[in-house]
C-alpha cells in the first residue's frame, strides 16, 4: 500500500476508535450514568459554550444557557438514535435553548434607513486582522432579536422561513431583522477598524 | 443578495462557526447539582419496565405451570414466583439482568452469567440503572430490551476501565466530537487532521479528505514509474534442429552436450498505464551456453626408448621424449566449431596413446558460453495486488552477443566460438512474487523461462536455439 493509502487507513482507524468511544459515552448518558454525563460535558462544553456566547448577550446569560442546554441534552439524549451527526444534534438543542431564553423579544419595528456598505477592499484587510474573540464581542452588542436572526441565518444557515418558525415571527420580520443586524455589524466593524465606507442612498 | 452582505455573513460565519471557549470552572458542578435534584425516572421508562416485569411474570408463570404439571420438584419454582410478586418495582431491575440468560435474544454478545450490579457514582440519586429505552415499542419488546440492556451495559462496563483522563486523548476526542455514525463532519476531520499533523503536511492530509469520503482509489492514484534491478541463476540448454543432418547426428549431439548453470542480471524501468499493468524494459546481462565433449590430441615423437611411458601428453618424463607443439583441442558442437591449441593436456582426463598415429587422444569437457546484452520489453499483469503481489509476465527481447567464450574443464579460458549471430531474439514468460515494503519498495522473486526464436549460429548444418530457466531476485522502487 502506498503512503496515501496508509494515511487514509490510519485516519480511518483513528476516527472509528473515537467514534466508538463517543458512542459508549452517549450510551452511558442514556442510562443516566453520572460519569458518562461528566465526560460528555468535558468533551463538548467548550464548543457549546461558543454557541452560548454567540446567542447570549453577555457572559452571565451564556453561562445560564450552557447549564440549561446541558440539562436539556441529558434529558433528551435517549431520543438520539445514532443517526446523523451527534454534534449537530447537540448544537440544535443548544440553539433552541438559547432562543428560548429571549422568547418574545424577537418582534421588531421596521426602521427604514440609508445603509452603508462595507468597502470591498476593506473586507480583505479585516478578514486577516480581525479575530474571533473580537467578532464575538461585536455580536454580543446586538440586541437579542438581531443577534438571534443574524446567528441563525449567517452562521447556522437557516432560511428565513425556518427562522420565522423558530422565533414565532413573520418571514418579513426575519428579513428586516437580518438587514438591520448586518448594518449595525458593518458599522461597528468599520468603527473598530477605521475602514473606508461608501455612503449609499 | 449583494456581495457586501455576503461578505459580512461570511466574515462572521468563518470566524465564529466553530468558535470554542472555556466555560467557567463551576459550570459542571452546577449542572451536576441540578441533575441530582431532578427525578431520574421517566414515565415512559416506567411503562416499559412494568411491561417487562409483567411479561417476565407471565413467562415465569407459564414455565412454572408447565414444570409443575410434569415434574415433582416445584418448591424452587414457586419461590422464584413469589420473589417476582413481592416488590415488582425494585426486584425488576435485578430480574432483568438475572433473567438475561434465560431469555432468548438476538444479541451477539450475550454472556451466560448474570450481569453484576453496575458501577455508578450516585447510586442513590440514579437509583435505577434503567434499561436503554431507545427501542421503539413492538411485540417483541421484552427480549429485545433485555438483549440491548445486556449488550450496552456490558460494553459500557468494559469501556469504563479503558477511559482515562489523559489530556491527550481528551483533546483528540474534542476534535472528533462531531463524529457521526455514517461518517464524520468535514470540519471535524479537518480539526483532527490539523491537530495530528504538522502544519506543513496538514494540507496534503486535507486533500485526502475527499478520498476518505470516497474510498475507491481513483484511476490515477498509484505510482506510475518504477526502476529496479534483478539478478539470479539460470540453467540453460538448447534445442537443436537441422535441415540436412541425420537424426543420428542430432542424437549424438544431444548425447554429448548438456546444459549449464550460469547467471543473469540487469536493471529495468517500468511504466504503469493502469493499476495492474506494467510495461517494462531495461538492460540485462545474460550468460547461457552448454557443456560439450571435445577431443584433443597430442602428437608425440618418441626417442629411442620405446618403453618409456608418459603420464599425459605433453609431459615429458624422459628427456628422450620430445613433443611437438602443445595439445590441440577440437571443439565441434551444435553451437559451432572451435579449434586451437591448449597449453597443456587436461589434467583430469586419461589420454590413450595411438601408436599408429603417434599421438595421444582424449576427450574432455568444455563449457561453451554465450554472453548477451539483452534489451527486453516485458508486460506484467498483477493478478494479486496487495502487500503481497503475484503477477504474470511475458515479452520479447533483443539480445546482442558480446562474447562467446569457451572454457576448459579446469576453468581456464580457451577461445571464442565463432560463427554466431550478433543479434538474436527471444521470448520470455514468467511468474512474479512480490512483497511491498517501506511504501515504494518491492522485493520480488521471479521464475522466468526464455526461449530463443532464432538460431544463434549462422551455420546451416545445425540450428541452435538456446533456452533458459532462471529464478531472479529483484528489488523495485516505485515513484
Amino acid at each position: 500500500m502506498d503512503n496515501k493509502g496508509r494515511i487514509i487507513l490510519t485516519l480511518k482507524n483513528k476516527f472509528q476508535d473515537l467514534e466508538k468511544k463517543l458512542e459508549n459515552i452517549i450510551k452511558g448518558c442514556q442510562q443516566q450514568k453520572t460519569l458518562a454525563q461528566k465526560e460528555l460535558f468535558e468533551l463538548m462544553s467548550e464548543k457549546m459554550y461558543g454557541i452560548c456566547l454567540r446567542y447570549g448577550g453577555n457572559t452571565n446569560d451564556a453561562n445560564d444557557i450552557l447549564q440549561d442546554g446541558f440539562l436539556k441534552i441529558f434529558e433528551k439524549i435517549h431520543q438520539f438514535k445514532f443517526e446523523g451527526s451527534f454534534e449537530g444534534w447537540m448544537r440544535r438543542i443548544f440553539v433552541n435553548t438559547a432562543l428560548e431564553r429571549y422568547r418574545g423579544q424577537y418582534k421588531v419595528i421596521n426602521i427604514q434607513d440609508g445603509y452603508k456598505e462595507l468597502y470591498d477592499s476593506g473586507y480583505d484587510n479585516i478578514m486577516s486582522s480581525i479575530n474571533a474573540d473580537e467578532l464575538l464581542l461585536i455580536i454580543q452588542e446586538l440586541s437579542p432579536k438581531y443577534r438571534a436572526v443574524f446567528n441563525l441565518y449567517a452562521i447556522e444557515g437557516y432560511s428565513h422561513k425556518e427562522i420565522a418558525d423558530k422565533l414565532e415571527i413573520s418571514e418579513g420580520t426575519s428579513k428586516s431583522n437580518l438587514s438591520r443586524a448586518r448594518l449595525i455589524l458593518q458599522e461597528k466593524i468599520s468603527q473598530h477598524y477605521d475602514v473606508d465606507v461608501k455612503m449609499r442612498l | 443578495m449583494s456581495g457586501e452582505n455576503q461578505n459580512i455573513d461570511h466574515l462572521f460565519s468563518k470566524k465564529l462557526k466553530q468558535y470554542s471557549s472555556k466555560p467557567p470552572m463551576d459550570a459542571w458542578d452546577k449542572i451536576e447539582q441540578k441533575l441530582a435534584e431532578k427525578p431520574q425516572r421517566k414515565p415512559i421508562v416506567m411503562f416499559y419496565r412494568v411491561a417487562a416485569a409483567v411479561a417476565i411474570l407471565l413467562a415465569t408463570g407459564s414455565i412454572a405451570f408447565y414444570l409443575t404439571t410434569n415434574a415433582p420438584e416445584t418448591s424452587i419454582i414457586q419461590t422464584a414466583e413469589e420473589n417476582n410478586l413481592t416488590t415488582p418495582a425494585e426486584k425488576t431491575e435485578k430480574d432483568l439482568f438475572t433473567k438475561n440468560s434465560e431469555v432468548k435474544n438476538t444479541s451477539e454478545e450475550t454472556s451466560g452469567e448474570p450481569t453484576p450490579p453496575l458501577p455508578g457514582k450516585n447510586r442513590n440519586s440514579n437509583s435505577i440503572q434503567s434499561v436503554s429505552n431507545t427501542v421503539p415499542p413492538s411485540k417483541d419488546t421484552e427480549p429485545v430490551i433485555l438483549a440491548k440492556a445486556d449488550v450496552t451495559i456490558k460494553e459500557y462496563t468494559e469501556t469504563q476501565n479503558n477511559i482515562t483522563s489523559d489530556t491527550d486523548e481528551a483533546n483528540t476526542m474534542n476534535a472528533i466530537s462531531g463524529a457521526k455514525w455514517s461518517g464524520l463532519n468535514s470540519s471535524t476531520k479537518e480539526e483532527i487532521i490539523i491537530k495530528e499533523t504538522d502544519n506543513q503536511t496538514s494540507e496534503s492530509y486535507l486533500a485526502l479528505l475527499s478520498e476518505f469520503e470516497n474510498p475507491e482509489i481513483s484511476s490515477t492514484d498509484f505510482n506510475k514509474w518504477m526502476v529496479g534491478g534483478q539478478a539470479g541463476p539460470q540453467y540453460s540448454y538448447r534445442q537443436v534442429t537441422s535441415n540436412n543432418a541425420t537424426p543420428e547426428y542430432i542424437d549424438m549431439l544431444n548425447e554429448s552436450e548438456t546444459g549449464v548453470v550460469a547467471y543473469a542480471g540487469g536493471v529495468n524501468v517500468g511504466y504503469k498505464p493502469a493499476k495492474r499493468l506494467t510495461i517494462q524494459s531495461g538492460v540485462y546481462y545474460s550468460k547461457i551456453g552448454q557443456s560439450a565433449a571435445a577431443s584433443y590430441r597430442q602428437p608425440v615423437s618418441i626417442g629411442s626408448d620405446e618403453n618409456n611411458f608418459f603420464d599425459l601428453p605433453g609431459r615429458s618424463v624422459n628427456s628422450n621424449i620430445t613433443t611437438e607443439n602443445t595439445p590441440s583441442l577440437n571443439v565441434a558442437t551444435s553451437m559451432g566449431k572451435v579449434d586451437g591449441q591448449i597449453a597443456d593436456g587436461p589434467k583430469d582426463e586419461v589420454a590413450t596413446y595411438n601408436a599408429i598415429n603417434s599421438q595421444y587422444t582424449g576427450i574432455t569437457e568444455v563449457n561453451q558460453y554465450m554472453e548477451f546484452l539483452e534489451v527486453p520489453i516485458i508486460a506484467r499483469y498483477a493478478v494479486v495486488d496487495r502487500k503481497f503481489d503475484f503477477h504474470l509476465l511475458g515479452g520479447l527481447s533483443t539480445n546482442f552477443l558480446i562474447a562467446s567464450p569457451v572454457y576448459l574443464s579446469d576453468g581456464s579460458y580457451f577461445k571464442e566460438t565463432s560463427g554466431l549471430n550478433t543479434v538474436n531474439y527471444s521470448s520470455t514468460v514468467g511468474l512474479g512474487f512480490g512483497y511491498k515494503f517501506a511504501g515504494n519498495l518491492l522485493i520480488s522473486l521471479e521464475p522466468q523461462f526464455k526461449y530463443y526464436l532464432n538460431s544463434v549460429n549462422k551455420s546451416s548444418s545445425t540450428n541452435y536455439q538456446p533456452y533458459s530457466f532462471g529464478v531472479f531476485s529483484g528489488i523495485t522502487y516505485s515513484f
